[in-house]
């Protein structure tokens, strides 16, 4: 089952790889039409096994994990409603299915909320790779003329990525690494990146670099944005970066490709993911709307309670 | 954005010919209070639903809209008119979901039951517990207009009165706010603040520095109104208003808005007293009427100024040519910086705003000029 | 609530706020604009010219606009009608009158709006290119509190304060008005430019000090063209049917008929108020770049004042409209309007300028303080500098349009042609030019000149494919961006405005007067004397005189007795023969000194000139009182003793010379006789 339910997930991955939560959701929805259980709890089962199943993939989206309970949850309450397993499970599907699209459609309505945002005439900082970060910023590029500054987020380099889908839309843009952040912030008017989780608290967890560039933002008192979907939000409160969860992705140092291996007594660290505080994050453009950093813990307490 | 004139074509010839009126006013300048202009547009509001010719209720919300749509694109800067038009729009919604449910219909579409209603404020737009529910489908069709008209208007009679009272509660919480032989520091001319410093004075003894609003002379005029009550009062140049702050216990201003994020647009000048303010840790407190509540975020902080003629800061007789002197009206002062917000339903923390907007205004109206 | 119909049909006729716009300035500085579209309707910073005022009088509170036409009615009319004023305005009515005759001046406007019929009260009279934010309420209140106290104010009038070198007064324009100061009553109204001699001096009539006791002399005031009037300035109007101009004849003409007819005007000075008119180019460009600049605030681009403008300021004073396409590197750079649906090219600039709607811009293109109506086209690399360009007008690759030109609507500028500055092109036309046809016989002449000049002027001026005549318009100082001279010197110093100082000037005035007169009349004098006219003729000539300049018998005897005394051959000659000469002269001429002395105090006068006459001089002195008792013997009365004793207390108590007089031995010896006489005269009738 579980092996099923991460097939099923890589195989919707590669077909649409835009978006992880809607491949996340549909391959649930696909357990609960296939399950072979004839009771609520049952599938409550299956599909908490499932989430397991998906939480252990080592590309899996941090969110993950709240995705699916939230799932489960939504099943416990269908049936609360319905007696009836077979008329519960078709629902469960039918609205499984209207959950993914909305999901897909969660990047054009953030692009439309978040564009008047950008200045006419600015600089927009942006760091790494973000679907609903370039979408965002295209959108505000079909009226406006403004330019990006793109931090390019070493060592895999997504930055360059937003920079070519962004210079094809003819806005300009300016490359530069992560160290050089601080030094180009004076030019911009806003700092806009996306999020791998949204935490209980209404901050992020996102690439290595994003809270440097936060507090950077902050300094500098430029607005610090995040653009992200309602299904990242995740219910986890870390207090430090040591409460980041750990990814087991094993790469070389950057500092260390090309050169001698390090030393042994060298300690090498390698970080992936920062956890950026509310107090440095001025708004969230999500599908639920824009919302204040307080707004979000509201929305997850109203959730989960 | 100017007025569509189709979208006018619906509303009867009295409304129109109001509408026609206040726009005028608005852009005359003829109108100069918030609570003036909240009331006129919620007398057009009501006059909108008295008169409507609609069958169902989504199109009598299409009405209001396009009647609401008018005012707001020929004066984007009082934003009263936007938010009195979306408490309406609230009502309406609010009415015919009532109804709705004392109908007692038990559909196969769902609206989260209990849990969602219970959510009071949160039931209104998307919220992540709705996302698997089934899309909202209150249906605004379902019952005709006729019924719902009368508690519409009653509700809208409600908010008007509601309306002349906002000073006299933002006063009656003076009493928690300021303490004997405080020092007050205020700017501009706002008749909140007024009525807050007023009622204080009946039952404690303070001092009032006002701060002169150097263009204008609003803050001139606040002095001697308050001189005139009796209380004790100093008047500085704004300049000044950074060297006086370290005697200040508290500074109190009025707001023209109060924005989804918390933070105000104030008369001009307000940023540089709510910087000083923090300077001096002092804490800085912000009366506002909720008629002044704005669901928007502020996305270009130049879209909602205006700018006046620069004829108090130039004399036109100099004839300079070359020289720029903008003048503009309000101020932005970021939510950060404000200590708290006294609205006519209590004092509240500018974080805490985006509550009160899901409780008053329903999701889909935050934009009127989407469909 | 519903404003229902019927509180306006409870408003009394009294209550109701009229006003007059007069659609047309009568003078034709816009050619070739207004060939085609009266002055009215020309867009001022892309709205028409006419919404400005209109705005300005139903801000006010005026409630029915009656708006008069001639040039161009119908397109006047049509627009009134289709442009829903009634609802924009929230006015009550709006009506077009249509002069029925041809109409040559505001004069002749105001005669037909009398006979019309259709004012009833105190109304608001503006021409219709006036840009205004003044509250006309508290203007009108003022006016008809005054009017309680002087039944005879016809018109307040509004004028602004602005230094006579500001840049936006019209070229050559120097208005100096008297003012009274405790009242604001308009006491002068005078073009400078009309009487040259007062570069250093300015005559005030005496009568003016009279009237009040704060005159105020000012050249610093601009006439708005704003008046409040009342229905008997009509009246005033169609009585005096020569008085063509408002401000030429109108005003000097209610001026100078007070003392018959007693008609007073008032002026209100506005202090932070603005309102300007656009007489000319350079008018309107000053007040276009007012409005961007926000000085007629709350009346200015992005208050939308027509309905589909969307006009919104941003950075630098740049209002723009939607739809626009703009390239990455175009400059706006500040204080300019763009209309919608316009597109400019990469790398070219704007400054200060007003774009129509629809305007294609081309790359590399300049335009500096210019002004292009709707559908203009500029090709890549073109210059425009402070022209304005009306609609559809062509403008090819790396042409140069400097600065105070006006291009009529459809000419074409081909590539690379350079004009002179202040040209004024229009389209060629096949058929006469209906512009007004008041004017039809000027029309003619002009466009017969305008064909030849076009014959005339070479076609490479034009460039290739360029197609356009050229059109005489106003003289250049009324055209944009034309440097104008200076006023010489600061104004304040040379020109006094005290009162005292005015009241020397004329005194120096009168003295020179005086001297003049007696003069003439010596001379008319000794003329008579030499050629032994009769006394009649003699006096005949003398009144003559004396009418013809205004004057008293006292002057004309204060002129006639020294001419007669100095003209008699008397040096050389013993006293007797003296006397007899005197006595023989006096009995010729003791009539014609009769006629001239009616009153008590000519006789006074004659008694002083007489002493001053021969005490001054040598040969007289010593037979003064010998003439005196001639004089007062005689049968006629000319100077009875009353008369001569009057004198001598009026002497006494005067100044040096009179005393002087009396103490000449001469004459005292024959006052004490006199004195003597009198008393025996007065012992005789007693008993």
């Amino acid at each position: 089952m579980s092996r099923d339910v991460s097939a099923r997930y890589t195989q919707l991955l590669q077909a649409d790889p835009a978006s992880s939560s809607a491949a996340a959701i549909k391959a649930l929805t696909e357990i609960v039409s296939s399950s072979s259980s004839t009771t609520i709890m049952g599938l409550r089962d299956d599909l908490i096994h499932a989430g397991q199943a998906l939480g252990q993939r080592h590309d899996a989206p941090i969110s993950i994990a709240s995705l699916c309970e939230l799932f489960v949850r939504f099943v416990t309450r269908t049936a609360l409603e319905t007696r009836d397993f077979e008329a519960c499970r078709r629902l469960i599907g039918e609205r499984g299915e209207q959950f993914a699209l909305s999901v897909r459609e969660a990047p054009r309505k953030i692009a439309k909320l978040g564009a008047p945002f950008v200045n006419e005439g600015g600089a927009v900082m942006t760091l790494g790779y973000s679907r609903i970060v370039t979408a965002l910023l295209l959108e505000a590029a079909a009226t406006k003329h403004f330019s990006v500054i793109v931090a390019e987020s070493h060592p895999h380099g997504d930055g360059h990525r937003t920079a070519r889908e962004l210079l094809a839309a003819g806005v300009p843009v300016t490359m530069v690494e992560d160290a050089a952040v601080a030094y180009v912030i004076a030019r911009c008017q806003m700092t806009l990146v996306g999020a791998e989780a949204v935490a209980e608290s209404g901050g992020i967890i996102n690439k290595a670099g994003t809270l440097q560039m936060a507090i950077v933002a902050h300094v500098c008192k430029r607005p610090f944005y995040v653009a992200s979907e309602s299904t990242k939000f995740a219910r986890m409160f870390p207090l430090s970066q040591l409460d980041v969860p750990k990814t087991e992705q094993v790469r070389t140092h950057a500092a260390f490709v090309g050169q001698d291996p390090p030393p042994p007594q060298l300690v090498v660290e390698a970080p992936s993911r920062d956890y950026t505080p509310p107090c440095y994050i001025t708004m969230l453009f999500t599908d639920l709307g824009v919302l204040t950093p307080s707004a979000v813990s509201d929305e997850l307490i109203k959730l989960f309670d | 954005m100017a007025v569509d004139e189709e979208s006018l074509a619906g509303l009867s010839p009295a409304v129109q010919q109001e509408i026609g009126r206040f726009i005028a006013k608005l852009r005359r300048r003829q109108i100069s209070s918030s609570q003036d202009v909240a009331r006129k547009t919620l007398e057009i509001m009501r006059l909108t639903v008295a008169t409507a010719a609609s069958k169902d209720i989504s199109s009598l919300i299409e009405l209001i809209k396009a009647a609401g749509r008018a005012i707001v694109a020929s004066s984007p800067h009082e934003l009263t008119v936007g938010n009195m038009v979306r408490r309406v729009l609230q009502i309406v919604r609010e009415e015919t979901a009532d109804d709705g449910t004392k109908g007692g219909l038990s559909a196969p579409t769902v609206e989260g039951g209990e849990s969602t209603s219970a959510g009071g404020g949160g039931g209104s737009g998307p919220s992540l517990m709705k996302l698997l529910d089934a899309p909202d489908t209150t249906d605004y069709n379902r019952q005709p207009v006729k019924t719902v008209k009368s508690p519409i208007l009653e509700a809208i009679n409600e908010l008007i009165d509601e309306l002349s009272h906002v000073c006299s509660h933002i006063a009656e919480q003076a009493i928690e706010h300021i303490h004997a032989n405080e020092v007050i520091l205020t700017h501009g001319r706002d008749h909140a603040v007024e009525a807050f410093l007023k009622a204080a004075h009946k039952k404690r003894r303070f001092e009032v520095i006002v701060a002169e609003t150097a263009l204008s002379g609003a803050g001139r005029e606040t002095a001697v109104v308050l001189a005139d009550a009796g209380i004790s009062t100093t008047l500085i140049s704004d300049a000044a208003v950074f060297a006086m702050m370290a005697r200040v216990n508290k500074v109190i201003i009025g707001a023209h808005a109060v924005m989804a994020n918390g933070g105000l647009i104030a008369t001009a000048g307000s940023h540089l007293l709510a910087l000083a303010a923090q300077h001096a840790s002092v804490p800085f407190v912000a009366c506002a009427g909720l008629h002044k509540l704005t669901p928007i975020f502020l996305s270009n902080p130049e879209q909602f100024n205006v700018l006046l003629s620069p004829q108090p800061l130039l004399q036109y007789d100099e004839g300079l040519q070359g020289v720029h002197a903008p003048n503009p009206a309000f101020d932005l002062v970021p939510p950060e910086l404000v200590s708290l917000l006294v609205t006519n339903i209590g004092g509240n923390h500018p974080s805490y705003i985006y509550r009160l907007l899901s409780e008053y205004y329903h999701q889909e109206d935050h934009n009127l000029f989407v469909n | 609530m519903v404003k229902t119909k019927e509180k306006d049909g409870d408003l009394t006729q009294q209550d109701v706020l009229q006003a007059v716009v007069i659609a047309d300035s009568f003078v034709h500085h816009f050619r070739p604009i207004t060939f085609s579209v009266p002055k009215v309707l020309m867009p001022l910073c892309n709205v028409p010219m006419i919404e400005y005022t209109l705005e300005c009088l139903a801000a006010g509170g005026v409630q029915e606009i009656f708006i008069f036409c001639c040039v161009h009615a119908q397109l006047i009319e049509e627009y009134v009608r289709n442009s829903d004023l009634v609802r924009r305005l929230a006015t009550v009515a709006v009506h077009v009158l249509v002069s029925q005759a041809p109409c040559y001046s505001s004069g002749d406007a105001l005669r037909e709006i009398e006979a019309r019929g259709v004012i009833k009260s105190d109304f608001v009279l503006v021409p219709g290119d006036v840009v205004a934010n003044v509250a006309l309420g508290p203007l009108i209140a003022a006016h008809k509190k005054r009017r309680e106290v002087d039944r005879e104010a016809v018109i307040t009038t509004v004028m602004k304060r602005l230094s006579p070198n500001h840049v936006s007064r019209r070229a050559g324009e120097q208005m100096v008005v008297a003012l009274a100061g405790e009242t604001g009553r308009l006491l002068l109204y005078e073009d400078a430019n009309a009487h040259p001699e007062w570069q250093h001096k300015l005559r005030v009539p005496l009568a003016l000090l009279q009237d009040t006791d704060c005159l105020q002399i000012h050249r610093d005031l601009y006439d708005t063209h704003i008046d409040i009037c009342t229905p008997e300035l009509l009246v005033l109007v169609q009585d005096n049917f020569d008085w063509q101009d408002l401000r030429r004849d109108l005003i000097p003409g209610v001026l100078g008929q007070f003392e018959y007819l007693g008609k007073t005007i008032y002026t209100h000075i506005l202090s932070s108020e603005y309102a300007a008119r656009v007489h000319d180019p350079h008018t309107y460009d000053m007040i276009s770049r007012d409005i961007i600049q926000r000085w007629t605030f709350p009346i200015v681009p992005d208050a939308n004042l027509l309905p589909g403008c969307n006009y919104h300021l941003g950075r630098s004073g740049v209002y723009k409209e939607g739809r626009l396409a703009l390239a990455r590197s175009c400059e706006l750079q500040h204080n300019c309007i763009v209309g919608a649906g316009t597109s400019i090219g990469n790398a070219s600039k704007v400054c200060e300028s007003v774009i129509g709607r629809g305007c294609v811009i081309g790359e590399r293109v300049n335009i500096h303080g210019s002004y292009l109506f709707a559908g203009v086209t500029v090709e890549d690399g073109a210059s425009l500098v402070g022209c304005i360009l009306c609609e559809r007008v062509y403008v090819g690759r790396g042409a140069v349009v400097p600065k105070g030109s006006i291009l009529g609507p459809g000419v074409r500028v081909g590539e690379g042609a350079s004009l002179q500055p202040f040209v004024r092109l229009r389209l060629p036309v096949a058929e006469k030019v209906d512009e007004d046809d008041s004017f039809g016989d000027e029309d003619e002449d002009e466009e017969e000149e305008a064909g030849a000049e076009a014959a005339d002027a070479p076609p490479s001026t034009l460039g290739e494919g360029g197609l356009g005549v050229v059109c005489k318009g106003g003289h250049p100082a009324s055209s944009m961006r034309y440097d104008r001279p200076k006023l010489v010197g600061p104004v304040e110093g040379e020109l006094s405005e005290d009162e005292d100082d005015a009241e020397e000037d004329v005194n120096q005035v009168q003295v020179d007067e005086d001297a003049a007169f007696e003069e003439e009349v010596a001379d008319t004098v000794r003329r008579g004397v030499e050629n032994n006219h009769s006394v009649d003729n003699l006096a005949l000539e003398v009144n003559g005189l004396k009418f013809a300049q205004n004057r008293s018998f006292a002057d004309c005897i204060v002129a006639i007795v020294p001419a007669l005394l100095e003209e008699l051959p008397l040096s050389g000659k013993s006293k007797k023969e003296r006397l007899t000469e005197v006595k023989r002269c006096l009995n010729k001429w003791g009539a014609l000194l009769k006629r001239f002395t009616q009153t008590r105090s000519d006789q006074v006068e004659l008694m002083a000139v007489l002493a001053e006459t021969a005490v001054a001089s040598s040969d007289l002195s010593d037979i003064f009182e010998l003439i005196l008792n001639y004089v007062y013997e005689r049968d006629d009365d000319l100077l009875p003793e009353e008369a001569i004793l009057q004198w001598a207390d009026e002497a006494a108590k005067d100044d040096s010379t009179g005393r002087e007089l009396l103490e000449h031995p001469g004459t005292k010896k024959f006052l004490e006789w006199l004195r003597n006489a009198e008393e025996d005269d007065d012992e005789e009738d007693d008993d």
